[in-house]
């Protein structure tokens, strides 16, 4: 009989691999869309459907994340095992995911939208296009910041070690997805001409 | 649709009214024990009396704006929930701040 | 700590957890174009009910036993301040969310059909309704911190 542990443990692997996988793909689609000038509606509904998963597989992490608190708190408190700098960490980035998903809803779907059907080699998605290449990096960083933090076993950094790395990681693909990002554009333009 | 209008108006100006109460009960029951006391003899715990009274402010101001004879529009509607975010906000910085100040 | 107690606590972070998520829902959908009403509407009347519930059990937990039983090791452990500052602040931030829920949910079934050609009142609901979420997942984390100090000796 599977115990209420193992549970929690299969259902967080579901999560994080529908979150992490889904992140990875969506990256990679939205990439590829860039890269032959357009963005068609076969493609932004392959995006919205990837972004369906990658909630499902987020909602999923967040109640098997706080099972095993339940667990935790009810089974064996005297362990302490909540206030701890990697748990912490990981929460930190759980919550950044969240509210990069969240802009990227309010911000990204909407941009693409406006131009399916239009050439993207313009100065105009090039300016507007800065919010989605930064939360798509975001979020492929921070999807895979919380895999490995909870895969890692006797990790003892502090939180502010964790927090730091993780911060010049996103600040470096921040301004790499960027830098590639418009000179795909610059080179489409020129393609185009 | 009128009807429809002043009564979202309605709840929310009630909901303005329940958050202002939840903040200064909140920190009149901390100032002042003999209303902390006076909740819990009352309601059997003071966190059941804030919420008891929180409940019937809500529904009871909500009906009396609603019954207050008075057109409704979309803009007064509108306006009474920019109100109710605002005021959210200051009672959620007024409880956070008084408990940091307290605790610390 | 009661098998009932146990399940109350779990009752009231899963009920927690469900009223955020259906009002992401909401939030979400209202960003969408055009409006999926419907999923709006019931969302927010769920995600009402998931508060109510999680306010009614974990009160009744609080009111039964944390004062008497987790307040005391919070206290004489290392982390006081999660009782003094978070557990404080916690209790009283949390009776503004229902209100706030059942006001956006009544907004979304009263005037919901009408959003699309009222902008403005769309933008209010969304901003409420961003609010509730950020209280929520703040709530959510301070319970974290509450439990996480209850350390027995």
């Amino acid at each position: 009989m599977m115990g209420w542990y193992t549970f929690l443990i299969v259902m967080h692997i579901i999560g994080t691999a529908l979150g992490a996988g889904g992140a990875t793909i969506s990256d990679l689609s939205f990439f590829r869309s860039v890269r032959d000038g357009k963005v068609d509606r076969s493609e932004l509904d392959l995006l919205k459907t990837i972004s369906t998963a990658i909630w499902a597989g987020f909602g999923i992490l967040v109640f098997s994340g706080f099972g095993f608190f339940l667990l935790y708190r009810i089974q064996s408190p005297e362990l302490g095992l909540i206030y701890n700098p990697k748990l912490f960490a990981k929460l930190t980035i759980v919550l950044v995911i969240f509210f990069n998903g969240l802009i990227m809803h309010a911000k990204v779907f909407p941009l693409l939208g406006s131009f399916v059907g239009r050439p993207l080699f313009n100065s105009d998605f090039a300016k507007r296009a800065t919010i989605a290449f930064t939360t798509g990096a975001i979020s492929i960083i921070s999807w895979y910041s919380a895999l490995i933090l909870g895969a890692w076993r006797g990790l003892d950094w502090s939180y502010g070690t964790i927090m730091g790395i993780y911060i010049a990681l996103v600040a470096a693909g921040i301004i790499f997805a960027n830098i590639v990002g418009r000179q795909v554009i610059k080179k489409l333009g020129a393609n185009q001409l | 649709m009128e009807h429809r209008q002043k009564a979202v108006k309605s709840f929310a100006i009630g909901a303005v009214l329940t958050a202002v109460f939840v903040a200064a009960v909140t920190i009149a029951a901390e100032l002042v024990p003999p209303l902390k006391t006076w909740l819990a003899d009352t309601f059997t715990h003071h966190w059941i009396g804030k919420s008891v009274l929180a409940a019937a402010i809500y529904i009871g101001t909500s009906i009396i704006i609603f019954a207050v004879p008075s057109a409704g529009s979309q803009e007064q509607a509108r306006k009474s929930l920019v109100a109710l975010f605002w005021i959210s906000w200051v009672v959620v910085a007024a409880i956070t701040g008084f408990f940091l100040y307290e605790a610390f | 700590m009661t098998s009932t107690l146990a399940q109350l606590l779990i009752g009231h972070v899963a009920l927690g957890l469900l009223g955020i998520t259906l009002f992401v829902m909401v939030t979400v959908s209202l960003m969408r174009n055009p409006l999926r009403i419907g999923l709006i509407k019931w969302s927010a009347f769920l995600g009402f009910i998931a508060f109510v519930a999680s306010w009614v059990t974990g009160g009744y937990y609080y009111v039964t036993y944390y004062g008497k039983a987790v307040k005391p090791v919070i206290k004489a452990g290392a982390y006081p301040w999660a009782h003094n500052f978070v557990m404080e602040a916690k209790e009283h931030v949390f009776l503004v969310l229902p209100f706030l829920a059942a006001t956006v949910w009544l907004v979304l079934w009263l005037l919901g059909d009408s959003l699309e050609t009222a902008p403005g009142l769309k933008r209010a609901a969304l901003f409420l309704s961003w609010t509730i979420i950020i209280i929520g997942v703040a709530i959510t984390l301070s319970g974290t911190v509450i439990s996480g100090a209850v350390i027995p000796k």
